[in-house]
C-alpha cells in the first residue's frame, strides 16, 4: 500500500494571507506528527513555485514557524523540523489570540445554527485527534 | 517538382498542420490561452472558433505558399523565409484572435493550489553523463580540429543552405575552425541549463492522482527531447565541422545535415500528439480531467496560472508568481513567466531578466533601439553610476553615458541633479498595470525613510517625489546590490503577498488583506526564550515583510 505523500494546499483567492495558510496547514502537520523531526522542508523558491506564490510569502511561512521552535532553516537545502517535545508556554499575548480566534469561530459557527455543545465536542475531537497524530 | 520546390513546401505545411493542431494540444481546460470548461472545446461555440482559426491558418498557408512559388526562382532562400515567417507571425495573430473571441467564454479558474512538502525526486533522467556527453563530443572535435589545423584548406566554408550547399565561405584562422564546435558546446550547455532549471524553477500542476502521473510522463518526455536535443546538435556541429568541410558540392554526405534534421520529426510529432499539453491527452488524464468536469462545484483547475497574465494568451508575465517556467497555453512544452518573482524590476532595482526588462521597458513607452538593441539592461547599472540620474519612467536619452563616464570631473553627485520634469510622465498613463503600479505607489513613498527622501526630492523641482523616488533609490543601490530576496534592505519591497493576487480581483472577490485584520492573527513576538534571537533559526532567511506595528 503506497502511502500518501505529505502536502499542502492553499487558496489564493481566500481572504487569509497566503503565508498566513501555509503556516497553518504546516503547523497542522507539525502537531499531527505527519512532519516529524528530521524531516525536511521544500526550499523556499521550490515551494514557492509550486505554490504559485512569491518566495516572500513562504520565506515568511518558514520564518514563522522557526520562531515557534518548529523549524530550523538553512539556506538554499530549505527547513529541516527539529525536535520540540516540550512546546514553549505561550505567552500572554498569544493566549490572547487565542481566544480571540476562538471567539470568531464560535461566532460563525452559532450564527449558522451549530449548538455550543457541538463546537465543544468538535474542538475535542480535532484536538484529541492532533494530539494522536492523526492529522 | 523539383526537390528545391519540395523541401520548403514541407516545412511550410508542417508549420501550418502544428498551427492546426494547437487547439486541440492544449489541455481540456484551456481553450485559446482561455479557462473554459472542459467540456466547451466540443460545444457548438467552441467548434465554431476553432473552424474559423483553423480556416485563417490555411489561408495563410496558401498565401505563404503563392508568395514561395512566385519569388522561388528569383530568391529562393528569401522566398522560404518571407513564407515560414508570414505564416508564423499570421498565425500568432490568428490565435490572438482565437484568444480574445475565447475570452466571452471564460470561466474563474480553480484558486487552489497544492505542493508537495517531501524533497522532489531527481527528475532529469539519466546520470551526469548523459547529460555532458555532448559536450564532450564537441570538445574532442575542437581538440582534433586544433590538432589538424595545419592539413585544412585556406577558404572553409562558414554556412551551408538547406541542400546542403556551403553558400559563404571564410579564410582560415583558429577562431573560424574552432567557431562551429564552441557554438554547438553553448547551445547543448543551453539545453542541459533548460532542462535543470525545469526541474528545479518549474512547477508541477497535479500533485496526485492519473493528472500527476500523466504530467510526471510527459515531464520526462520533455527531459529526453532535451538530452536529444543535445545529441542531434552535438552530432550536427561534429557533422558540419569535420565531414562538410572536406566534401564536394556533388557529395552525397551532404544531405546527412538534413536527414539528421527531418528523421526525429515523425517521431516528435508522434509523441505530441500522443502527450499533449501536460500529459493532457493521456487516456488516464483525459478521463480524470472529464470525470471532474462531471462535479457541480468543481472548476477547471487550468495551469494554475490566472488568465489575465497571459499576454495574447501567449506571453506569461506575473511578477507574483515564483515560478520561472510555466506550461504553454499555445503549444506543448514550457514557456519562461517573463517577470517571475524575485527578478528584479528593473524599475526598481536597475537589473532584471532580460524578458522583463524588455517588457517594462515597452510598456514605459521606451524606444526599440534604446532599449533591445542596447544590451543596456544588463550594462546599464555600471553606466548610471555617473550618470545623472533620470526618473526611471521617463524616456531614456543619455546624451552620452561614455562621455559621461570618461569625464568624472563634470561628474554630478548622484541624486542632486533633479530631472527635466517636462520629460516626467504622468504615472496615470505609464508604467505598468494599474493593480501593479497602486501598490508600487504605496511601497516606494509611504514609509519613512523613503519619504523622507521623496519629499526632499519634492523640492528639488520634482513634480512627482514618486518617479524619482524610485529613481533615487536605484541609484543609490547601484554602490552594493542588495540581494532580490532582501525585501528590507532600504524600505520595503512591495511584491508577492503584498500585490493583490491577479485572480483574487478578478473574482469579484475583495482584495486579500495585505495586512491580517488587527488581532485576527498576530505575530507572534520576541520572548527572551522564543527562537527569534537564535541565529541558528532566525539568520538563515532574508527576514521577509515586517508590518509596522500600529
Amino acid at each position: 500500500m503506497s502511502v500518501e505523500p505529505t502536502s499542502i494546499a492553499i487558496d489564493l483567492s481566500s481572504d487569509v494571507p497566503a503565508y498566513r495558510q501555509i503556516v497553518d496547514a504546516l503547523r497542522t502537520h507539525l502537531v499531527s506528527g505527519q512532519l516529524a523531526p528530521d524531516d525536511t522542508l521544500p526550499p523556499v523558491r521550490q515551494l514557492a513555485a509550486d505554490l504559485g506564490v512569491h518566495f516572500n510569502t513562504v520565506a515568511e511561512a518558514y520564518r514563522i514557524l522557526a520562531e515557534e521552535g518548529w523549524l530550523e532553516i538553512r539556506r538554499r537545502t530549505g527547513a529541516r523540523v527539529v525536535d520540540r517535545r516540550a512546546p514553549a508556554k505561550p505567552a500572554t499575548h498569544q493566549k490572547q489570540a487565542f481566544v480571540r480566534r476562538l471567539n470568531e469561530i464560535a461566532a460563525e459557527a452559532l450564527s449558522q445554527g451549530i449548538s455550543a455543545e457541538e463546537i465543544e465536542t468538535g474542538l475535542r475531537l480535532v484536538a484529541d485527534g492532533l494530539r494522536r497524530g492523526g492529522g | 517538382m523539383q526537390v528545391q520546390t519540395l523541401v520548403p513546401l514541407g516545412i511550410l505545411t508542417l508549420i501550418a498542420y502544428l498551427l492546426h493542431l494547437t487547439p486541440r494540444l492544449a489541455r481540456p481546460e484551456l481553450f485559446f490561452g482561455v479557462t473554459v470548461d472542459p467540456g466547451f472545446r466540443d460545444s457548438e461555440d467552441g467548434r465554431t472558433l476553432t473552424r474559423v482559426y483553423r480556416q485563417w491558418i490555411w489561408s495563410l498557408f496558401a498565401l505563404a505558399v503563392m508568395t514561395f512559388l512566385a519569388w522561388s526562382a528569383a530568391r529562393p532562400g528569401m522566398a522560404l523565409q518571407i513564407g515560414v515567417w508570414g505564416l508564423l507571425i499570421g498565425g500568432v495573430f490568428a490565435l490572438r484572435s482565437a484568444h480574445r473571441k475565447a475570452m466571452a467564454h471564460a470561466v474563474e479558474p480553480d484558486a487552489h493550489r497544492e505542493a508537495l512538502l517531501g524533497g522532489r525526486a531527481p527528475e532529469l533522467p539519466g546520470n551526469w553523463l548523459v547529460w555532458f556527453a555532448p559536450l564532450a563530443i564537441l570538445g574532442g572535435v575542437a581538440l582534433y580540429l586544433y590538432l589538424t589545423y595545419d592539413a585544412l584548406p585556406e577558404r572553409l566554408p562558414a554556412h551551408w543552405n538547406l541542400y546542403g550547399v556551403a553558400d559563404r565561405f571564410v579564410t582560415k584562422s583558429m577562431a573560424a575552425v574552432i567557431r562551429l564546435p564552441l557554438v554547438g558546446m553553448v547551445i547543448c550547455a543551453s539545453l542541459g541549463l533548460t532542462a535543470y532549471s525545469l526541474s528545479r524553477h518549474g512547477r508541477r500542476i497535479a500533485v496526485r492522482g492519473a493528472r500527476a502521473e500523466s504530467e510526471s510522463r510527459f515531464r520526462e518526455m520533455t527531459y529526453w527531447i532535451l538530452v536529444g536535443g543535445q545529441y542531434y546538435v552535438a552530432l550536427m556541429f561534429t557533422w558540419l565541422a569535420v565531414v562538410m568541410r572536406t566534401i564536394g558540392p556533388e557529395s552525397w554526405l551532404r544531405w546527412v545535415p538534413m536527414a539528421l534534421a527531418v528523421l526525429p520529426l515523425p517521431l516528435v510529432l508522434y509523441l505530441t500528439v500522443r502527450y499533449g499539453q501536460g500529459g493532457a491527452r493521456l487516456a488516464e488524464a483525459r478521463t480524470a480531467t472529464l470525470g471532474l468536469s462531471g462535479g457541480a462545484d468543481a472548476a477547471p483547475v487550468g495551469d494554475r496560472t490566472p488568465d489575465k497574465c497571459w499576454k495574447w494568451g501567449q506571453i506569461y508575465y506575473n511578477p507574483a508568481d515564483a515560478a520561472v517556467w510555466v506550461e504553454k497555453r499555445a503549444g506543448i512544452g514550457y514557456t519562461l513567466n517573463f517577470e517571475p518573482a524575485g527578478v528584479a524590476d528593473p524599475a526598481r532595482h536597475g537589473g532584471g531578466s532580460p524578458g522583463g526588462h524588455t517588457f517594462l521597458a515597452l510598456r514605459r513607452g521606451a524606444s526599440w533601439s534604446e532599449e533591445i538593441f542596447s544590451v543596456g539592461w544588463f550594462f546599464r547599472r555600471p553606466l548610471r553610476l555617473c550618470c545623472p540620474p533620470t526618473p526611471s519612467r521617463t524616456r531614456r536619452r543619455p546624451s552620452s553615458p561614455g562621455l559621461c563616464c570618461t569625464t568624472p570631473a563634470t561628474t554630478p553627485r548622484l541624486g542632486r541633479a533633479p530631472p527635466t520634469s517636462s520629460k516626467i510622465r504622468s504615472p496615470r498613463t505609464a508604467g505598468p498595470s494599474s493593480w501593479r503600479r497602486r501598490s508600487r505607489s504605496l511601497a516606494s513613498c509611504n514609509r519613512g525613510r523613503w519619504s523622507r527622501r521623496r519629499r526632499r526630492n519634492r523640492s528639488r523641482g520634482c513634480r512627482t517625489g514618486n518617479t524619482l523616488c524610485s529613481s533615487t533609490r536605484r541609484i543609490t543601490r547601484t554602490k552594493g546590490r542588495p540581494r532580490d530576496d532582501h525585501p528590507d534592505a532600504r524600505g520595503r519591497k512591495l511584491e508577492g503577498d503584498d500585490l493583490p493576487h491577479p485572480l483574487a480581483r478578478s473574482s469579484g472577490r475583495p482584495l486579500p488583506a495585505t495586512r491580517p485584520a488587527l488581532g485576527a492573527h498576530p505575530r507572534p513576538r520576541a520572548t527572551p526564550g522564543s527562537a527569534r534571537g537564535n541565529p541558528a533559526t532566525s539568520s538563515r532567511l532574508p527576514r521577509a515583510r515586517r508590518w509596522p506595528v500600529r
